[in-house]
């Protein structure tokens, strides 16, 4: 009683299966397949039909197999996460495509390219990237929510269910969008325009504030940073209000993004010796005071960023605290 | 959807949770599958093969039942049999099963008397 039919079918079967219960799973299968055709036939050989008949009852090997599959984490993201999956998935798209217009808008406005055609082109191209990879961030997110069963509700049991929020306790959701909009804005047009068109223009003629050699050798550190203000509007999404996990997100990604931009600002040539000796000779070109300030300019811009980034942690963890006391 | 096709969802609904209890009666002598679904068939529990095996194979893992391969005969045959814990959980549940009947019992009747 030899079917090749059998073999296929118990082969897409078992290989859907963990290897090592294949094996096993072989054995046992083709002795049920047997006993089943057995039942059937009684003392008659069995025929091609039989087969089919018995492998029908069976089901589609897919459907055997998934019988036997018990693992909880079948789908990529399952059912407690789809929703907010979705939710900030479509909130992270559109806040990066309206990121990534006003920067295009602002692109084409100052373009300095003869055809604003082939700008129009490179700047679809460039949504569709900060699309995809928006995407992939968000799906990996949850991913890893899933597979780690990261609980994103506290709603765990009666005593720890949240008080009603008053008003300022919630943010409005424009918030974090706008947060992320404006990491994104700030990213593109920094590191598109930056060089090129923030700088003094005198009647010598343009001088760039910052130094595009120093722009293009550490833009990824100030990349990760603005990905790290977009997790942080993302959980702020997710979350809907102000919660101990948000506050200590917060201070993860504020610490982690001052660590980041740090090696940016405190880069030697940041700022250009044109721009500087030209901003000085207009602020009346002797005052030692103008001189320090506008040298050590991007040291104040850091300090101002880290005051920044300690009032958004103190922030959230003091409406954290008031929220649970209420 | 028509009367008929809810009725038959609802039967496989009330039969899913009773399958164990079912499996677990026959199994403290060591049987193999489709010895087995051929008992509960000719006993009027009729239990689908491609439900059955996986559901042998879940209650091995959890330690309710334990198995033995047999190659003796003319085909390599699994048999499997209720563990020490299997047994305990077999009584639980068959005195859960006692309990649930006579109390639907109870509720149904009252609504016999009243048709």
């Amino acid at each position: 009683m030899q079917f090749e039919l059998i073999d296929r079918y118990v082969y897409a079967v078992v290989k859907r299966l963990p290897q090592k219960q294949r094996a096993d799973m072989e054995k046992e299968l083709r002795t049920l397949i047997a006993d089943m055709l057995e039942q059937r036939c009684g003392d008659v050989p069995p025929a091609e039909h039989d087969v089919r008949v018995v492998l029908t009852e069976l089901g589609t090997p897919a459907e055997l197999a998934g019988k036997y599959d018990t693992d909880a984490h079948s789908a990529l993201i399952g059912p407690p996460y789809y929703a907010k999956y979705k939710m900030v998935m479509k909130i992270v798209l559109t806040a990066v495509a309206g990121g990534m217009l006003i920067a295009g808008l602002i692109g084409l406005l100052t373009g300095d390219t003869a055809n604003p055609f082939v700008s129009v082109l490179g700047w679809i191209g460039s949504v569709f990237a900060a699309e995809v990879y928006a995407f992939a961030f968000v799906t990996a997110l949850f991913a890893f929510f899933e597979r780690k069963g990261v609980k994103l509700d506290a709603d765990e049991s009666f005593n720890d269910l949240p008080p009603v929020p008053v008003k300022q306790e919630t943010f409005k959701r424009h918030d974090p969008i706008l947060g992320i909009v404006f990491s994104v804005l700030f990213l593109a047009v920094f590191l598109l325009a930056g060089p090129k068109f923030i700088g003094w223009y005198g009647e010598g003629g343009f001088v760039p504030m910052l130094s595009a050699s120093v722009v293009k050798s550490l833009w990824p550190a100030l990349a990760g940073a603005c990905a790290l203000g977009i997790v942080k509007d993302s959980f702020r999404l997710i979350e809907g209000r102000y919660t101990w996990k948000l506050a200590w997100v917060t201070l993860g990604t504020g610490v982690l993004s001052a660590a980041l931009t740090a090696p940016f600002l405190f880069a030697q040539g940041l700022v250009t010796p044109g721009f500087l000796a030209a901003v000085t000779a207009m602020a009346g070109g002797g005052s030692a005071v103008v001189r320090d300030v506008l040298a050590n300019f991007p040291r104040i811009f850091f300090l101002i960023l880290c005051f920044a980034f300690a009032l958004d942690i103190a922030t959230a963890f003091a409406k954290a605290a008031k929220a649970r006391k209420e | 959807m028509n009367r008929d096709e809810i009725f038959s969802g609802l039967v496989l609904e009330l039969r899913r949770g009773s399958i164990v209890l079912a499996v677990l009666s026959r199994l403290r002598q060591p049987k193999y599958g489709y010895a087995l679904v051929n008992e509960l068939m000719g006993s009027g529990v009729p239990v689908e093969v491609n439900t059955l095996y996986p559901l042998l194979r879940r209650l091995e893992g959890q330690g309710v039942l334990t198995s033995e391969w047999e190659t003796g005969g003319a085909k390599p045959r699994k048999y499997y049999v209720m563990t020490q814990m299997g047994n305990e959980l077999y009584l639980l549940l068959k005195k859960q099963w006692d309990e649930t009947v006579k109390s639907m019992n109870k509720l149904t009747e009252e609504n016999d008397d009243a048709v």
